[in-house]
């Protein structure tokens, strides 16, 4: 599972919206401005279309899939694609698009909750670390260099170990607890600079209370960082859960999951090749599209880091 | 250059202790009653009650804790619930297949990722660069089991070199008996390396690229084609030398990611290896192993990074032994 490299500390702060660098003569808005920008990225774009077809797809499994996911067609046991079944039919004779939809609902559910379970630990734990400094900030970010010590997989499979159960719940919070380091040491640094900036100050002179000042100047000035790696996280996500349902440890059947798809796809695959080669495919467009979509926005959203 | 390591060395010790806390707390605070957990599974009362004797737990905690390093320092990480063999015995056993896995791996992904990387960055912008960069891109989207299987669809079978999943040690009885060990071994092997080196290889090949490009729009660079150098003598000798040290300081990560990323490959082709060992001890609930087995993979992760440190040290006489 790979996590998103750390970034510089800068991006689009309407602390100088008002200057001529970031401003337009027309007088649009930085989320016009960093639209404008993207739109000029062909690789953004093209990610971003990926990922609203992948939700669409997800969205609409129940319209969309010609057969029930769960129930074998008689006549058609272990057939390769053709006419009626694109993508074949999986050795219990169900049909494999069908499963392919119902399994991007299920793989792009644990990957948002995953990454919900992180953007909120790693925002929170990066706002306290970073406003409050001295030894909170010491504490918070050792237990963050502890959690990014460990490459992704094997801490999550440890993490699934130590929940001694298994669920849906424990899947995702495993892989949140993966990413949060992240994002805490991305706002961390965002706060960090934020601080010392003099609207921050003319809030405090002003009487405002700590709460007031994070929620209302704060954060908002890190959306920019944060919607960037929590997009890249969920690149990361997808292919976490794919990977732990793959080893048994995650998602578990009747529901499909792409990973579990691919992993009952294995005692069969040297024979029907489409039980295997569609549900990885899903998986590696989508997470394409997630990476693409996230490499766009980090150019749209901070013109200064050029990768 | 020694009170450099030294430092680092003793920079170690918090780190080790967080790490062996970790394993202790996983393995007799967490489960409730880790009597339970250390005996066998159909243990009666009695069974209960000696294992409690035999690893004092009825002592409390902090007395638990300096008794469980006491015996991981001497190597006593306990007794596998599933075989009752001693852990640091499978461990070792099991370490082998995933090193070999893991370094053969890395070497694919240099030679891979490096060449991309180079061939990339001696002409940006132009449409080599661009499918390299596309390659490595979605390198890092495939999931990296799919394309292990995918490998073993296309490419191997009972008529082919590729041998369809196992593992075949190497023998070193004689020359001959090494050779076809090593042939049968390769032919297992390869396809696991190409596996599980893709990843790093696309992380590579980005690093390499802005790495050297980087290098290369300097004034030396420019020195050095002016003497009429050849082209590829002042990418490689003048430009590729000096843009391999930030990709030196990665490989420790990659080294670490490969072996813990090992599990997936391992499960796809059957490699009885250390990942291996952890699924079938958590399937088990066999917590002395998998204690042991994470314990022993931080302690890799950590003695690598010491080395690629002290490598870099050595590599660029502009780091300050501090």
């Amino acid at each position: 599972m790979n996590r998103p490299e750390p970034r510089p500390a800068h991006s689009d702060r309407p602390a100088d919206a008002g200057t001529a660098e970031t401003r337009s003569p027309h007088g649009a808005g930085p989320a016009r401005m960093a639209w404008r920008r993207f739109r000029r990225s062909r690789m953004g774009l093209a990610g971003g279309v990926i990922v609203a077809v992948m939700l669409l797809a997800a969205l609409l499994a129940p319209w969309l899939a010609p057969y029930p996911y769960d129930e074998p067609i008689m006549d058609s046991f272990g057939e390769g694609p053709c006419a009626a079944h694109w993508m074949g039919v999986d050795q219990n004779a169900r049909d494999v698009m069908s499963r392919v939809l119902y399994g991007a609902r299920v793989s792009l559910q644990v990957a948002l909750a995953a990454t919900a379970v992180a953007v909120a630990l790693g925002v929170a734990a990066g706002v306290t670390a970073g406003y409050f400094g001295r030894w909170v900030d010491e504490a918070i970010m050792r237990a963050a260099d502890a959690f990014s010590a460990f490459p992704g997989i094997l801490l999550a499979i440890a993490i699934t170990a130590a929940f001694r159960t298994r669920s849906l719940t424990v899947v995702f919070v495993a892989l949140g607890l993966v990413g949060w380091s992240t994002l805490a040491r991305i706002v961390r640094s965002q706060v960090l600079v934020l601080r010392e900036e003099d609207f921050v100050t003319a809030a405090v002179a002003l009487g405002a209370r700590p709460a007031r000042v994070v929620f209302r100047h704060l954060l908002p000035n890190c959306l920019g960082p944060v919607i960037v790696t929590a997009t890249l996280l969920m690149a990361g996500n997808i292919l976490g859960e794919a990977g732990l349902s793959f080893l048994g440890i995650g998602v578990e059947p009747p529901r499909p999951s792409w990973g579990l798809m691919l992993a009952e796809a294995r005692s069969k695959m040297m024979l029907n090749w489409w039980m295997c080669a569609f549900p990885g495919l899903a998986i590696a467009l989508t997470v394409l599209g997630f990476n693409l979509l996230g490499d766009g926005l980090r150019d749209a959203l901070d013109p200064r880091t050029k990768t | 250059m020694k009170t450099f390591i030294l430092r680092r060395l003793l920079n170690l010790l918090p780190v080790l202790a967080g790490i062996s806390l970790a394993a202790f707390v996983m393995m007799y605070v967490l489960p409730g009653d880790p009597a339970a957990v250390l005996a066998p599974q159909s243990a009666d009362a009695e069974t209960l009650a000696q294992t409690r004797a035999r690893y004092g737990l009825d002592r409390p905690l902090t007395a638990q804790y300096l008794a469980f390093l006491g015996r991981a320092l001497r190597g006593d990480l306990g007794v596998s619930v599933r075989s009752e063999q001693p852990v640091a015995a499978i461990l070792l056993d099991r370490f082998w297949p995933t090193l070999q896995l893991a370094l053969g791996a890395l070497a694919f992904a240099i030679v891979l990722g490096v060449t991309a990387g180079v061939l990339s960055a001696a002409r940006p912008r132009s449409w080599l660069d661009a499918a390299c960069m596309f390659l490595a891109l979605a390198g890092v989207s495939l999931p990296v089991f799919w394309l292990g299987m995918m490998l073993m669809i296309a490419l191997a079978g009972p008529e082919s070199f590729f041998a369809v999943s196992g593992y075949a040690p190497l023998r070193f009885g004689g020359p001959g008996e090494f050779a076809a060990s090593a042939s049968a071994f390769l032919s297992h092997m390869i396809l696991p390396w190409v596996t599980l080196g893709v990843v790093t290889a696309a992380v590579l090949a980005r690093l390499t690229r802005s790495s050297l490009i980087e290098i290369l729009e300097r004034d030396y660079i420019r020195t050095a084609r002016a003497k009429g150098l050849a082209e590829w003598r002042v990418i490689v000798r003048h430009g590729l030398r000096n843009a391999l040290l930030p990709i030196v300081t990665v490989l420790g990560a990659s080294l670490a990611g490969l072996l813990s990323g090992a599990v997936l490959t391992e499960t796809v082709f059957n490699i009885p290896g250390l990942g291996r060992e952890i699924l079938d001890a958590i399937e088990g609930r066999d917590y002395p192993v998998v204690v042991g087995a994470v314990l022993w993979l931080a302690l890799t992760f950590v003695a690598v990074n010491l080395i690629v440190d002290v490598l870099y040290a050595a590599l660029d006489p502009r780091v300050k032994y501090e």
